[in-house]
């Protein structure tokens, strides 16, 4: 790891533990620490730690991210205020989760960055909120599917009738067990062990899709220190929904980066694994969604997951990409068109075929070429994710 | 002279730092983030309570310690360039 790299961990882990840091060391290049503050999302826990240590445009530029952080958090605030009153009135059952949630633990839950608020609401309740959140002056952004969004002013809501989707590389119905939220619920809030289970298969999630930043990583840590977790509890639900191994090499890391000791055993990460993993989740960034080293995430899911040979796995995935199957096209959102007209989905695919070759042809060209192409760097993903535990 | 809160605005402080936050309607009219000192936010929660600049330069001078006169100057800056600023208005205006 470079000087500015372990700098920027340190700053987190101080952070998190309650602790000032104590000086920047010599070799560090504050433009680069800037830049890995801003990546992942914790500009403002940056400014908190340095503000006494550094000046000039880099304290300016510091502060003011931690200005605007601290505006969000209010704006978030004040609306999410109003809109729980109004859901309250309207006698409509909510649960918040994801990082409102997680932001409870941080020592400075307005530093804890984040770009919506989610909310699970049950099915039934669906078209009353719709019309709740419309009547509120809230724009939708998307209504259809299973995740209804919506913006008023500079405050965005996830409004969702199911927690979990997708799937993860074994075959375990994520979907079902985190349907049962609505059992897990304490005075309007999920218990603290199902959010964490949940936080943990989420960010399983993100890192077989593209990736996490180490926001994540900091959540963990400070969830791990803070919230009041029955591990033993955790521990037999992690294993049940198949995710202990892989947080134990989540916590593994977090102990090599931040140097804290985590719960469950962590697993103490061979040292070219935690190099690979510290690099990719450097440059991961928030989610991942820039980092070129994920341009094959969805072939290499898409062929362990299938489980077939790798040509065949191969050309199922071609197929895949040119006829993508009815629960994938009616999801996005210009073809939403599609939900509930599955006789329509042909004349979908002929559409599509033709925009794509109209207008993002050398794209499209690559993603149909990738698996046959890029055949190593496919199966070093899929080894790299059995490393995480996956 | 009393003065009116800009509807939306908040006061918060993070990590030993006040800052006015304009939120909803509010940003329209108001600079989104003002930082204050922690004397400006005395201020301010005195404003909060709906007293009156004279009552406020009276609570500040006992509160600082210092003479009136020099409190009062340093809050009629201060409310000219929150008025100016629309996070506040003149009661009645």
């Amino acid at each position: 790891m470079r000087a500015e790299e372990s700098f920027f961990l340190r700053i987190l882990a101080d952070y998190a533990m309650g602790r000032d840091t104590p000086s920047v060391p010599a070799d560090c290049d504050m433009e680069t620490v800037l830049t890995l503050a801003k990546k992942h999302c914790v500009s403002g826990i940056v400014y908190k730690q340095l503000r006494g240590l550094v000046g000039g445009s880099v304290f300016k530029r510091l502060e003011g991210e931690f200005a605007g952080e601290v505006f969000f958090a209010q704006c978030y605030e004040t609306d999410y205020a109003e809109l729980s009153a109004a859901l309250t009135q309207a006698g409509i059952e909510f649960l918040p989760f994801k990082g409102m949630e997680l932001a409870r633990y941080h020592p400075v839950p307005q530093l804890r960055s984040k770009g919506d608020i989610d909310l699970a609401i049950h099915p039934a309740d669906r078209e009353r909120s719709d019309a709740l959140l419309r009547s509120l002056g809230y724009a939708v952004q998307r209504d259809f599917d299973e995740v209804w969004s919506y913006k008023r002013d500079v405050v965005s809501y996830e409004l969702h009738t199911h927690i979990f989707y997708g799937e993860l590389l074994n075959d375990f119905d994520y979907r079902a067990y985190f349907d049962t939220v609505w059992e897990h619920t304490d005075n309007g809030h999920i218990t603290p062990e199902f959010q964490f289970v949940y936080f943990m298969a989420h960010t399983a999630r993100h890192i077989q899709e593209s990736g996490n930043g180490f926001r994540a990583f900091l959540d963990m840590l400070i969830a791990a220190k803070y919230a009041p977790l029955d591990w033993d509890y955790v521990q037999t639900e992690l294993e049940k929904i198949r995710l202990l191994d892989f947080t134990r090499v989540c916590f593994g890391l977090c102990e090599y980066w931040f140097g804290e000791k985590m719960p469950l055993d962590a697993r103490t990460p061979g040292e070219s694994f935690a190099e690979r993993a510290t690099v990719k989740v450097l440059e991961d960034g928030i989610f991942g969604h820039d980092n070129a080293q994920n341009e094959v995430a969805a072939e290499a899911k898409s062929t362990e997951k299938s489980k077939l040979p790798y040509f065949l796995a191969a050309i199922l995935s071609t197929l895949r990409a040119i006829f993508p199957p009815y629960r994938v096209m009616r999801c996005v959102p210009w073809y939403s068109f599609l939900d509930g007209r599955p006789w329509l989905l042909p004349a979908a695919w002929v559409y599509r075929l033709f925009y794509c070759v109209k207008n993002k042809l050398t794209q499209s060209k690559r993603k149909l070429v990738l698996p046959y192409l890029e055949r190593e760097q496919i199966d070093e993903r899929r080894r790299f994710l059995h490393e995480w535990g996956l | 002279m009393s003065y009116t809160i800009q509807n939306g605005i908040v006061l918060t402080s993070v990590c030993g730092e006040y800052l006015l936050i304009a939120t909803r309607a509010a940003r329209n009219i108001c600079p989104n983030i003002k930082k204050l000192n922690a004397s400006g936010a005395y201020f301010w929660s005195m404003l909060e309570e709906g007293m009156d600049a004279a009552d406020m330069a009276t609570r500040a001078a006992e509160h600082y310690g210092a003479p009136r006169e020099l409190i009062e100057r340093d809050l009629k800056v201060f409310l000219a360039g929150l008025r100016q600023q629309n996070y506040i208005s003149e009661a009645g205006e």
